[in-house]
């Protein structure tokens, strides 16, 4: 899906930075100062320009904070806007997590800021990416649902303890392994923006980044230690002053680390299908993606394998279709049937049409000619399913209830996180 | 005029075929002579400069009148409380003979006072010696007078009513009860039912003493009537007319107004709106070029939707540029005010429409832009043609005024559901789809409509026949179709001008305003550009091209029926040239085939097909909440005696209502609700009616006992007494049950095929010819709450009707259908990707390529849930009923049909076959 994102700064329009994805060709400079100069005549005359529409696309403008404009021009797949302002939130939360609101709010030394914001560039470009936009659309962080992540929990908290933290984290592959209570409490969108900040780190190494969180801490920042123990196994740890980096490094990873490599090295062998093993899948899913909207945690699967002699063989679908296919689905049931759920700190417009429904939609599907989707909406949990077109419609209900039963029950969506006195 | 010139009026033609016999007395020679030679009455009307004529007599109903009376009542009130003389706040009062001049509020429990305005009407008397019974007001002057607060049908109609029998005092006010026809009251349009006539000549009268003031002034030839009217006031003094509104009043003075000096009467100031016709190429050069070319409402320059018109510009310029592809749509926040606006460019203008999005969604706005597009290329050539002329804006300030009623007076009824009231019954969905609602007919009236139409098309009858005068018709015939209260009764017309001319019809509001009100005179007439010849689009066939001329647009509305014809001069008919006015003999015989068709009592079957309960059958989603407080009152007592029962709604479709007549008399098998408190009503209907063997058969443990095949298929009492009721009828044998295509056996109606059971039955039945394939869905009761199903080959819509809806009633149902609406139009935009999808395939590779992830989906489904509104019960959870709402597109050889369906969960349904049913028993 091809998209440009433009940032500027509100006042005077000064370009900051403009993304492209997908096989675009880069806007020209013109056309992002256009962009902005639309916006700010609307503004001058007390109008708030909020989106508009093209045959074939869309493009959103919000402005935050008085200081930063961002621009985004994308692919219109039917959505409704509010995905398109999720993106524009993200993306600005993500210049919070790296350079704080403060920075952002005053702009002192515009080209100085200008140079600052690329450090953002990687965590941007993959939220404008198609590949794994699911944590992103849906503002959950992406778990890894395997059992063994159970054992891993208390090594993990005493190397957290040993640093002298609450808030620490393991990743397998930019997923969610397991961590700290503290961790499960931070947002949706903070534990989502921080997987995606790990993924975009580079391989075998260790860093330590001052960062901010976008709603916990967004003027003070802490210092986040990412080592990998494994080629894709990244252990993280948020603190302050100390432990120092090579202090990590060469005492703590060693000493609690070491003794459990072999379940880290089985975490990893974990298969990409990401399912408990426990739940049987009927051969006609394709891919589906299941979220706890409560604790902002999603599992997510295109990679289903196809079984031979199944239904789902005689019309195999690639797996760039079955993810850009589960994607389109959220993105046209949420928001205009479903309600959005947004982390509670976000303040923007939300989905018009779910209001206007005097109905609440609990289940929805659709049929086409090369697949079957169908999503169920309770209370805590949204199930989004593709299924092969072989499958016969009046069994994907069925299926679906089932499926999303056995994932409950699993022991990923268990809460780990404090109670709330 | 030449239309009237050029034939010359001679002798009838003999041997017209036996429709002409009924014109006998309206196709006279002299009746036209006498029509042409003096100026029809809707001659002043037509627009001097472009022959337009919109002309509207309603003087069947008196709206018109009614709504001056409403307006002026604020002043009227004003200067009576001044004054505080005629006004009296309180009924009490006026019976003990205090007057108090005090606004006093009586009705305070809904936060609405009432008061009254006063009105003296003067009324000519005349004596009318055919009926010598009934009182002497009703003979001199029609009025048909009785007590106060109950009215002929029982109801209650002021409060105040209520505060005097409490207080143990007879109300002794006299109240108008009903008008006669034929009196001079009626034909005043000041009096309507529900006046207390409170002195007559000065005189007070009181129920007793009437009569004896009457007679007393007998002899006099005008009495002069000094009237009451309760109007309640909301708080803030702003006047509240629920009960006297009219929902035409307005339509009709918005209407009926002189397009040359609608300036700019438009009551919605204060909701950001606007439409506007920009031009984009800013020609830097020329300093005089214009860049809004046009702009509604044209009153409030200073609007900020006006002011930021370079936005538009600017956006659909650079946009272009960026994504290759058109603008649609933008959203705005003006103020606290969210508007989305809505563009449709053409060449290097732009049409921009935007509403506040409480009245329209994003989508909606797009549709409503590029419909009025089309209207406008419909009716001036091209978008160009219509706003760059000075000379049209009056026109078009006149209907984008009515477009806005439309669209804004909604936005009142929008805060009122929020008030608990069920929602107003919008057709926002239906208003978006190419089509026209169709109403089903029995063969026997489409035939003599459709013979009737023909036999006027096809113009070979004397006056108009070209062999007889050796002299070339003035107009061809394209086609015409007949519209009764909005529905389609017939279309010999092209699917493409079809759709052409209901856009008219909806825009200039002629659906609405003959669906709630018997228009007296309807009479349009304009030159218009159908899409079809101004822009064909298939190429044309080899050897043969449509004749070039010039079409003009004739509509003719009599009472609640309107027929559209699409004129052609040229091609084989009298080239015109120059300003073309109506021709009064083209708008006669319009409104004599309308008499004609009334005389052949067409639109009587019409009301009785829209006072049949709805087939295919519909349930109610309130029949589905088990044991509410109504129902446990029901199923007391069995339902069948017409006044005992407190639902009405239950006894009605049981058919044992005289209100709906012998028409539901078990003649057709219709649903049963299925709820289990009318479990005794079918153990009642049981012993009460004659069942068929089918019946044995329904499972008394199921908890919806309903089995449409089964239940009440005709008993052969009813059928037999029908038989003989209808005896005159020639089609004989069948017509036992022809009231209705889908009870009827020549109805292309397949019985459920998964169903052997029917289908032996039907065998076995056969000369019972009642089978079940009224039933939508599968499975054993009838769970299907609404559908719409919209043939875009044909241009035609089948749904329930508005009469429908209202016969099912049910609170939660209001809400269902609202909810189904709302959904629908998301279901349909996924839907319509499928559709967009083919026709991009040969487009130009774009810099931003639309996701077309979703572009095959053939059928979208939501599953909702419903809980009873204003569930007092705390303790419990309240009922809860899921429901499908399901949209499927059907390809049908090359053309798409779209079915949007509502049912009960509870039953798997397939959307396919639901819409196979839909499309052959249509017939069409």
């Amino acid at each position: 899906m091809a998209a440009h994102l433009v940032c500027l700064t509100n006042e005077g329009g000064v370009p900051l930075f403009s993304r492209s994805s997908g096989s675009t060709k880069p806007l020209a400079f013109a056309e992002q100062g256009m962009l902005y100069g639309v916006q700010m005549f609307a503004q001058n005359y007390g109008v708030t320009l909020q989106s508009t529409d093209t045959e074939d696309s869309k493009v959103a403008w919000r402005v935050f904070h008085d200081s930063i404009v961002l621009v985004l021009v994308q692919a219109d797949d039917g959505s409704s806007h509010v995905h398109a302002n999720t993106i524009l939130e993200h993306v600005f939360q993500t210049m919070v997590m790296y350079l704080g609101l403060d920075s952002l709010v005053r702009l002192r030394n515009i080209e100085r800021l200008r140079r600052d914001l690329r450090v953002c560039y990687p965590v941007i470009d993959s939220l404008l990416e198609d590949a794994n936009i699911f944590d992103s659309i849906s503002e959950s962080v992406e778990v890894v649902a395997i059992p063994e992540a159970a054992s891993l929990q208390d090594p993990l908290d005493s190397f957290v303890t040993e640093c002298e933290s609450t808030f620490g984290c393991v990743h397998c592959n930019g997923r969610l392994l397991v961590a700290t209570p503290k961790w499960w409490g931070l947002s949706g969108q903070e534990m989502m923006l921080l997987s995606r900040l790990v993924r975009s780190l580079p391989k075998n190494s260790s860093s330590d980044i001052p960062v901010f969180l976008p709603h916990a801490s967004p003027k003070v920042p802490h210092r986040l230690i990412s080592v990998h123990l494994l080629s894709g196994l990244v252990v993280s740890v948020l603190c302050l002053d100390v432990p120092t980096l090579a202090t990590v490094q060469s005492k703590l990873i060693e000493s609690h680390w070491l003794p459990h490599f072999e379940m880290l090295k089985t975490c990893l062998r974990a298969p990409v299908t990401n399912i408990p093993k426990a739940i049987v899948v009927d051969p006609g899913i394709l891919a589906f993606m299941v979220v706890n909207t409560n604790q902002h945690k999603c599992i997510v699967s295109c990679q289903l394998p196809i079984i031979e002699g199944s239904m789902a063989e005689r019309r195999p679908l690639t797996v760039e279709k079955r993810r850009s296919i589960l994607a389109s689905f959220y993105r046209n049931t949420v928001g205009t049937i479903f309600p959005v759920v947004h982390s509670p700190e976000r303040k923007d417009p939300s989905g018009e049409r779910p209001s206007s429904l005097p109905h609440s939609a609990e289940e929805a599907y659709m049929n086409a000619l090369d697949h079957k989707c169908y999503s169920i909406c309770s209370q805590d949990f949204r199930l989004f399913v593709t299924f092969s077109a072989a499958v016969p419609h009046h069994a994907i209900r069925l299926v679906s209830q089932q499926f999303l039963e056995s994932l409950k029950k699993d022991k990923i969506f268990i809460d780990l996180r404090e109670k709330k006195s | 005029m030449y239309g009237v010139s050029k034939i010359p009026l001679l002798s009838k033609r003999h041997g017209l075929r036996s429709f002409h016999l009924d014109f006998d007395t309206i196709d006279s020679v002299d009746n036209i002579l006498a029509n042409s030679a003096l100026k029809p009455v809707w001659h002043d009307s037509v627009h001097k400069g472009t022959g337009e004529l919109i002309y509207v007599d309603s003087n069947t109903a008196k709206e018109g009148k009614s709504s001056d009376w409403i307006e002026n009542q604020p002043s009227l009130m004003r200067t009576e409380n001044k004054k505080g003389k005629k006004f009296s706040p309180l009924p009490k009062r006026t019976k003990d003979g205090k007057k108090n001049g005090k606004v006093e509020p009586t009705g305070q429990q809904n936060g609405n006072i009432s008061c009254k305005v006063t009105k003296e009407v003067v009324l000519k008397l005349s004596y009318n010696t055919q009926g010598d019974h009934g009182p002497l007001l009703q003979r001199l002057c029609g009025i048909v007078t009785g007590k106060v607060g109950v009215d002929i049908f029982g109801r209650t109609l002021h409060q105040n009513g209520h505060t005097n029998t409490s207080d143990g005092k007879e109300d002794n006010r006299v109240s108008v009860h009903a008008l006669l026809p034929d009196g001079s009251a009626i034909t005043t349009g000041d009096i309507l039912i529900g006046d207390i006539i409170t002195a007559i000549n000065g005189i007070p009268v009181t129920l007793k003493s009437i009569d004896k003031v009457v007679s007393s002034l007998s002899s006099e030839s005008q009495i002069n009537l000094q009237l009451e009217r309760p109007v309640s006031v909301l708080p803030n003094g702003s006047l509240n007319h629920r009960k006297v509104s009219p929902p035409n009043g307005k339509i009709i003075k918005l209407l009926t107004d002189k397009p040359d000096d609608v300036n700019t009467n438009n009551s919605f100031g204060d909701v950001p709106h606007a439409i506007m016709y920009l031009n984009m190429l800013r020609d830097s050069d020329k300093e005089d070029s214009k860049e809004i070319l046009y702009k509604y409402p044209c009153k409030d320059a200073a609007s900020k939707l006006h002011v930021i018109h370079g936005l538009y510009v600017t956006l659909g310029d650079m946009l272009l540029n960026i994504t290759d592809s058109r603008i649609t749509g933008t959203s705005l926040l003006v103020g606290e005010e969210l508007v989305h606006v809505g563009y449709y460019k053409w060449c290097s203008e732009l049409l921009v429409v935007a509403l506040p999005a409480k009245n329209a969604s994003q989508h909606q706005v797009q549709c409503i832009a590029q419909q009025i597009a089309k209207l406008m290329s419909f009716m001036f050539l091209s978008l160009n043609s219509a706003f760059c002329d000075e000379a049209n804006h009056g026109r078009l300030n006149h209907l984008f005024n009515l477009l806005m009623f439309q669209l804004l007076s909604n936005r009142e009824k929008v805060d009122q559901t929020s008030l608990g009231d069920p929602p107003h019954q919008e057709d926002i969905f239906l208003q978006m789809l190419p089509g026209v609602r169709w109403l089903n007919l029995p063969d026997q009236v489409k035939l003599d409509i459709d013979s009737t139409i023909t036999d006027f098309e096809a113009a070979d009858f004397a006056d108009i026949s070209v062999q007889h005068y050796n002299d070339r018709r003035p107009y061809v015939v394209i086609g015409s179709c007949l519209l009764y209260k909005g529905y389609l009764l017939a279309n010999h017309l092209p699917t493409e001008d079809l759709l052409d001319i209901s856009l008219y019809c909806n825009y200039y509001s002629l659906n609405g305003l003959a669906t709630h009100q018997a228009v007296g005179q309807l009479v349009i007439w304009r030159e218009v550009y159908p899409t079809r010849r101004v822009r064909p689009m298939e190429p044309p066939a080899h050897g043969y091209s449509e004749p070039q001329g010039r079409w003009f647009l004739l509509i003719v509305g009599l009472k609640h029926s309107v027929l559209c014809v699409l004129l052609e001069a040229g091609g084989c008919a009298f080239p015109v040239t120059g300003t073309v006015n109506p021709d009064p003999f083209y708008v006669d015989q319009l409104r004599a085939t309308l008499q004609h068709l009334e005389s052949l009592e067409v639109f009587a079957a019409c009301e009785e097909r829209l006072s049949v309960p709805p087939i295919p059958a519909l349930s109610c989603v309130d029949w589905f909440f088990p044991s509410r407080k109504t129902s446990i009152s029901d199923s007391g007592q069995p339902p069948l005696p017409p006044s005992a029962s407190s639902s009405p709604m239950i006894s009605r479709l049981h058919g044992q209502s005289p209100a709906r007549g012998r028409k539901s008399n078990d003649m057709r098998p219709f649903h049963r609700p299925p709820s289990p408190s009318t479990g005794s009503n079918a153990s009642s209907q049981k012993r009460n009616s004659v069942r068929t063997d089918s019946d044995n058969e329904s499972e008394p443990t199921s908890p919806f006992p309903s089995r449409t095949n089964s239940t009440q298929s005709s008993p052969s009492l009813g059928k037999k007494s029908d038989l003989q009721r209808r005896g005159s009828d020639a089609s004989g044998g069948s017509t036992g049950s022809n009231e209705i295509y889908r009870a009827g056996r020549r109805s292309r109606l397949v019985p459920d095929p998964y169903n052997l059971g029917v289908m032996q039955r039907v065998v076995q039945d056969s000369a019972m010819d009642n089978y079940s394939a009224t039933k939508l869905t599968a499975g054993q009761d009838n769970t299907l709450f609404h559908f719409v199903h919209l043939d875009t080959a044909s241009g035609i819509i089948v749904c329930p009707t508005n009469d429908d809806i209202r016969l099912l009633g049910g609170n939660i149902h209001a809400y269902l259908l609202h909810n189904f609406q709302v959904c629908c139009k998301e279901v349909r935009k996924v839907l319509q990707q499928y559709v967009k999808a083919k026709k991009r395939e040969e487009g130009p590779c774009r810099s931003i390529c639309r996701d077309d992830s979703l572009s095959t989906v053939q059928e979208y489904g939501v599953l909702f849930k419903c809980t009873p509104e204003n569930w007092s019960d705390s303790k419990k959870q309240p009922p809860t009923i899921h429901y499908w709402v399901v949209g499927r597109l059907v390809k049908v050889a090359s053309t798409i049909k779209e079915l949007y369906v509502c049912h009960h969960y509870n039953a798997c349904q397939n959307a396919v076959e639901m819409a196979f049913k839909l499309a052959y028993g249509a017939g069409l």
